[in-house]
């Protein structure tokens, strides 16, 4: 996952947020490659984020007219980060082109080793894929959806409520649709349909992929530094969101109890409610760390007393693929989980903290 | 004339001369122009200058997270750059001084 921007849009309010997603649904629509939007918006993300700290107006970062300022900030854009947008479209299709004719390889390969005496040449076998078909139709969708987004920006800019996000489902959605009318009007019909034999295909798009590669190897570095993983992220997240959840749930728990006509707790109450209920919490640890192996051993377990399975072979595969998933996702959820209770435990001990200062005062 | 004609000339000039006081990323260039008179300076102003100051290899940028979370460029001056800014200033000092004298009326 990268450490993008966009993870951090949320953190503005107000006007801020506002003039920030009204910016940023401009610049997407002016498609541009992710790199240059993500060091551009980046910045200017953080600037915003400051200046909402320090209360300083919006209009100081962006002028009165932020359309004006828009059209400044997109007059920065060469032509080279465009083609950019474009090649990393291709690329992405480059490599549906690649998996789908790597599967299909490996199916002529398997289809020979079965084939029970009929003759499968391996270097003719032609693939009914459409691929001339594929292309010139993805060609011409993500041109016109450029176009109609360029179109639509305006009224997109007035809206000041759509975010970057709507933005882009709306792009996509609008590339898909003119993607399947392109191929149901030109290429259905079986003409323009070139058969190519799939290793052909394979190599080709390897090709691609390869050359695409070796030209942006310091681009592709840049985002492979920029990556966050996702559990690393969600615990951030977590542990970010404490203090706000417990003034939150401090709220909660007092209104549910003046409903009950029980009296409220202060504030030093409840800190030391969160201490007891922490402390319960850490005693009960055990469950999380036995919990994974109890749901996979009683599954295996299930299979083999019900004979839920065809051979010990493919439960073997199963359980061989499935385990793995099951322990990296356990994991994910134990380093969310422990990072929720570090930041809770710095929370607890700095309130107390502060109760103990008070009294002492 | 616009008075951003004027200020592009010499923008350039004073963004090199904020970040060869040491290392500093955008939102504090703004602030610290802004602090010294350049007060209708935008975001959007500033980014194409830091682009082409980088582009011309007359500044570095590294790059980590900001305290907000988003990542965060940080310029600093390089051997290049301070050489220029060195060139930058002197010449300006002397426009200055001729812009002065025939503004004021003053004869050479």
């Amino acid at each position: 996952m990268r450490d993008s921007y966009m993870l951090y849009t949320d953190k503005l309010e107000g006007e801020y947020k506002e003039v920030f997603q009204q910016v940023d649904s401009y610049v997407t629509a002016e498609r541009i490659d992710e790199d240059t939007q993500e060091a551009y918006m980046g910045q200017l993300l953080d600037a915003f984020l400051a200046a909402q700290q320090e209360g300083k107006p919006v209009e100081k970062l962006v002028g009165k007219d932020v359309e004006r300022f828009c059209k400044s900030f997109c007059e920065d854009f060469t032509w080279k980060t465009k083609l950019l947008a474009v090649v990393d479209t291709w690329k992405n299709f480059a490599w549906v082109i690649f998996i789908m004719s790597t599967l299909e390889v490996f199916s002529v390969l398997y289809a020979m080793s079965v084939s029970g005496g009929r003759e499968i040449d391996f270097w003719t076998e032609p693939y009914e894929f459409n691929f001339i078909g594929y292309f010139l139709a993805f060609m011409l969708a993500s041109i016109l959806a450029a176009i109609m987004g360029r179109l639509i920006r305006k009224a997109m800019f007035q809206m000041k409520k759509v975010s970057m996000r709507v933005w882009q489902i709306i792009n996509w959605f609008g590339t898909a649709v003119i993607f399947l009318i392109m191929l149901v009007v030109f290429f259905s019909d079986g003409t323009n349909f070139v058969q190519f034999p799939g290793w052909t295909l394979m190599l080709g798009s390897g090709v691609v992929l390869l050359i695409y590669y070796v030209l942006n190897r310091k681009r592709v570095k840049e985002r492979g530094e920029a990556k966050v993983k996702f559990w690393d992220k969600v615990a951030e997240d977590v542990a970010e969101d404490v203090p706000k959840v417990k003034v939150e749930r401090f709220v909660r728990i007092n209104k549910r109890r003046s409903k009950r006509g029980k009296p409220a707790l202060s504030w030093q109450e409840y800190v030391l409610k969160e201490d007891k209920e922490y402390q319960v919490a850490m005693k009960l640890d055990w469950i999380i760390k036995v919990l994974p192996f109890l749901i996979v051993g009683g599954s295996i377990w299930n299979d083999i007393s019900n004979q839920n399975f065809g051979s010990w072979v493919e439960l073997f595969i199963m359980y061989g693929v499935a385990v793995p998933i099951f322990i990296l996702w356990m994991r994910g959820l134990n380093k969310g989980y422990y990072s929720s209770m570090e930041a809770q435990r710095k929370w607890i001990d700095a309130e107390l903290t502060k109760i103990e200062e008070f009294k002492g005062e | 004339m616009e008075d951003s004609q004027l200020l592009r000339g010499i923008l350039e000039g004073c963004v090199l001369a904020v970040i060869a006081r040491g290392e500093t990323y955008g939102y504090e260039i703004l602030a610290e122009l802004e602090k010294n008179g350049f007060e209708n300076l935008l975001e959007g102003t500033l980014y194409p200058v830091l682009t082409r100051l980088e582009k011309k290899g007359l500044i570095s940028c590294r790059k980590a997270k900001s305290p907000f979370g988003p990542i965060r460029k940080y310029y600093s001056i390089t051997e290049d750059g301070q050489q220029y800014f060195d060139e930058f200033k002197k010449n300006y000092e002397k426009i200055n001084a001729s812009a002065q004298r025939i503004l004021q009326g003053e004869e050479a």
